[in-house]
């Protein structure tokens, strides 16, 4: 008997206060996962983004991108021009998103006040995106293996079903890389697309919420062109951010050599 | 006199003794701190509310949702109570069309990046500066008190652009300035090279035509700046473009090099980028001249015979330069004339011709990235020395090794923490070598920690660099705060302390102590 308790005690122990850690990984909420990262977001894409991002005093400040991606293979490059403020205008990222989770992305920052390329490491993706609301993790595809997903209901939101799952890091370094220690996402059940999200955030105990504001079909693939993202601590609103994107095209069949230090260098002119 | 040291002299010349980098250590530990403590949970005001599920910091797989917590955020009825969570319709712009901030409307996006942008582009920026230097005079009698008021700039700074063909572009900057500092403080008491190089001054700074020759071969022709290595602080193999070294530590990186004339070709093949480079201009590093509060000779130097634009005397450069998955790699080969000088026995400021060989790699690993550079000199040559009481010149051409090695990391939210350390050894040093006041090793430090707040709205930086194997050689300290006013509007503020120490050129540097305000409107 002893060695039995042994193994069992610690066992209830864990069951009595960690009743979480022992809820097995929902097999459905991972499958409708694997459908959102499956759902074709299609390929070669050049897009216009505005971002507004406005303090809790109502003061806003506006930034304009230039974005460009192509896939290769399973691997994504991207690369991104500020277009304003004058700041900051043409600065540059580049960016490979690599499949392969055991391998790093690769970054390249461009400063044309100073004309240097910078490799930036990549590893935490907890800061915030060029100031706004999101991390970013929030704009690179993630590893589902990182996560536990449990559906936890069926809902509507405007007129649309759709799955509400949760999702938790599984470790503490997962969680510290992006910045959040659980999300909720409302995913729509005609198009995979998430349309709600509510993230808790590591640090600062603040949650965010996204809502997506204007969905269109452009070449036959669902986009998300309008994003509300607000920032809330308890009670109190904190910061909120608007995306929107115009100009979105797909299968413009871009160069592979748009996505060159070469051409971050040069930038939009 | 240990003129011949490139890469080292960002800074130089005090006039009298003082340390402050006792004053300046408590704000390095507390910028430290706050760096450490920020970052961890708990830095920012307590949570509150029921919004809020878990404040314990269990490991993240208990804190499933309960029944409750849900809200009404992912139920149709929320479309009632949006106001719960995001800001009143009232109060959240329209999004504004996207093309509203392109330069031509018209324009859109191309698939080539190059085409979506306008044909002709204007930037610039006007900025107000307040300098104030607060040590207790220490000036020598006769010599100028630069205690006070320091800087009361006006700086306006403008560039263009015209793109013309597909891939041909054509850009020019220049700035100005004025500082009226020294009017309001009475001329006067200045000498006629301060002012003459520190009140005013006009310059065309770039002006070049770059395009794409072939698929695979780009030019670039006029008057540019050419940055090589992978370190952002200390300068190994970066030696193709003379510095701005009048005021050390003030002038950030963005202002450092000085743009050259010079024909650049880039040949890309798969992840390889081989360049060459001929550069016609000979213009070298900007230093302190007699009577600023960095030089520390009674007397002016004058400069030496200088390099002629003719062209055997056109400097040589060519790299190989490899992106990789994780890497980058650089391998650097130069012929030019050095930007630091040396002094001669007649007291003249000489550029040797000098050769170079380096290399610069940096490597992603996580949140670390790994930077390390060495860079072989040849036939350098060192300042004249004193030897029983005669000025002697150093006939000697001498070989020198430098090396560096960085950590950045950027594991902390919104914070990025560089170190770098590097030594040159002077391969042949000898008597006339120690004599002329030179180290047979001479180590420099450097540590950059910059911070964002409030959405990128507040930049804090601290910047660091500390010369001699125990830092004990001199250095400066630099805070600087970045608060953005508006999208165009940035206030800047910030300390700058000096250490002075046992290098020779930094021995009197500790009493420049000052603090800064700055005013830019970019447009």
């Amino acid at each position: 008997m002893q060695p039995f308790l042994f193994v069992l005690f610690p066992l209830l122990v864990k069951l009595i206060l960690f009743p979480g850690l022992c809820v097995a990984d929902d097999a459905r909420a991972r499958q409708i996962m694997e459908a959102v990262e499956a759902r074709d977001d299609g390929d070669n894409q050049t897009t216009d983004m505005l971002m507004v991002l406005i303090d809790k005093n109502k003061k806003q400040r506006k930034k304009f991108f230039q974005n460009y991606s192509k896939d290769f293979g399973k691997d994504t490059k991207r690369i991104m021009f500020i277009k304003s403020p004058a700041p900051i205008k043409n600065t540059g990222f580049l960016t490979f998103d690599y499949d392969d989770d055991a391998k790093d992305d690769d970054q390249w920052l461009f400063l044309p006040a100073v004309g240097k390329t910078k490799r930036i490491a990549t590893s935490d993706k907890s800061s915030s995106f060029m100031g706004s609301d999101l991390n970013y993790s929030d704009m690179t595809s993630r590893n589902l293996e990182d996560y536990k997903f449990r559906l936890l209901k069926e809902s509507t939101i405007k007129g649309q079903k759709v799955w509400v799952i949760e999702s938790i890091p599984r470790n503490r370094k997962i969680e510290d890389e992006i910045g959040y220690k659980k999300s909720i996402v409302a995913v729509g059940q005609d198009n995979y697309l998430v349309i709600r999200a509510k993230m808790w955030t590591s640090e600062g105990g603040y949650v965010k919420y996204l809502e997506a504001k204007k969905i269109e079909l452009i070449d036959g693939i669902w986009v998300i062109t309008q994003t509300q993202v607000s920032k809330k601590q308890g009670k109190a609103f904190k910061h909120q951010t608007l995306l929107e994107f115009t100009n979105v095209k797909f299968n413009q069949d871009l160069d592979e050599n748009i996505f060159t230090i070469r051409r971050l260098e040069k930038g939009l002119f | 006199m240990g003129l011949s040291k490139p890469g080292l002299y960002f800074d130089s010349f005090g006039k009298l003794a003082f340390t402050s980098i006792y004053r300046t250590l408590p704000w390095a530990i507390i910028l430290l701190l706050w760096v450490s403590i920020g970052s961890s949970p708990g830095w920012a005001d307590s949570p509150a509310g029921e919004e809020q599920i878990s404040l314990t910091p269990d490991p993240p797989g208990i804190e499933f949702s309960q029944p409750g917590e849900l809200d009404d955020f992912f139920d149709d009825t929320s479309s009632d109570k949006e106001d719960d969570f995001f800001l009143d319709e009232s109060d959240t712009p329209q999004i504004v069309p996207a093309s509203d901030f392109t330069t031509d409307p018209d324009q859109k996006i191309d698939s080539n990046p190059g085409a979506s942008s306008s044909l002709f582009f204007i930037n610039g920026s006007v900025t107000g500066k307040i300098g104030y230097r607060f040590e207790p005079s220490q000036a020598l009698p006769g010599t100028t008190d630069h205690q006070g008021l320091s800087d009361l700039t006006g700086e306006l700074g403008l560039e263009m652009g015209t793109r013309f063909f597909e891939d041909w572009t054509f850009f020019m900057s220049g700035s100005f300035f004025y500082n009226l500092a020294y009017g309001i403080n009475s001329r006067d008491k200045y000498t006629d090279p301060f002012l003459t190089e520190y009140e005013k001054e006009g310059e065309l700074d770039k002006i070049f035509i770059r395009g794409t020759l072939l698929k695979k071969l780009d030019i670039k022709f006029g008057r540019q700046i050419v940055i090589w290595g992978k370190s952002d602080n200390i300068r190994i193999t970066d030696i193709l473009n003379p510095m701005d070294l009048m005021e050390p530590g003030m002038t950030d990186i963005e202002d450092l090099r000085l743009p050259v004339f010079m024909s650049r070709m880039d040949y890309y093949l798969y992840d390889y980028t081989l360049s060459a480079f001929l550069i016609h201009e000979h213009r070298f590093n900007k230093l302190p001249v007699l009577g600023s509060p960095y030089y520390y000779f009674p007397f002016q130097i004058p400069l030496g015979e200088e390099p002629s634009a003719r062209l055997e005397n056109t400097e040589i450069a060519a790299s190989l330069s490899g992106t990789f998955p994780g890497y980058d790699i650089s391998f650097y080969l130069a012929d030019f004339y050095d930007k630091m000088p040396y002094v001669n026995a007649d007291l003249q400021q000489i550029h040797p011709r000098v050769h170079m060989a380096g290399f610069a790699l940096n490597m992603a690993r996580g949140n670390f990235l790994l930077k390390t550079e060495a860079a072989f000199f040849d036939k350098m040559r060192l300042s004249a020395y004193m030897d029983k009481g005669i000025f002697k010149e150093n006939m000697n051409g001498y070989s020198r090794l430098d090396f560096l090695g960085g950590i950045e990391y950027s594991g902390f939210t919104d914070t990025m923490v560089s170190i770098e350390a590097a030594d040159q050894w002077l391969m042949d040093f000898d008597e006339p070598a120690r004599l002329g006041g030179n180290n047979e090793n001479s180590f420099q430090y450097a540590l950059r920690i910059s911070r964002t707040f409030l959405h990128e709205v507040l930049e804090i930086t601290f910047l660091g660099s500390l010369y001699g194997k125990s830092a004990d050689e001199g250095g400066f300290i630099r805070t600087q705060a970045d608060y953005d006013l508006t999208d165009n509007l940035e206030l800047g503020a910030g300390f700058l302390f000096y250490k002075s120490g046992t290098l020779p050129l930094l021995r009197e540097i500790g009493d420049n102590d000052l603090v800064f305000v700055s005013l830019t409107y970019s447009f």
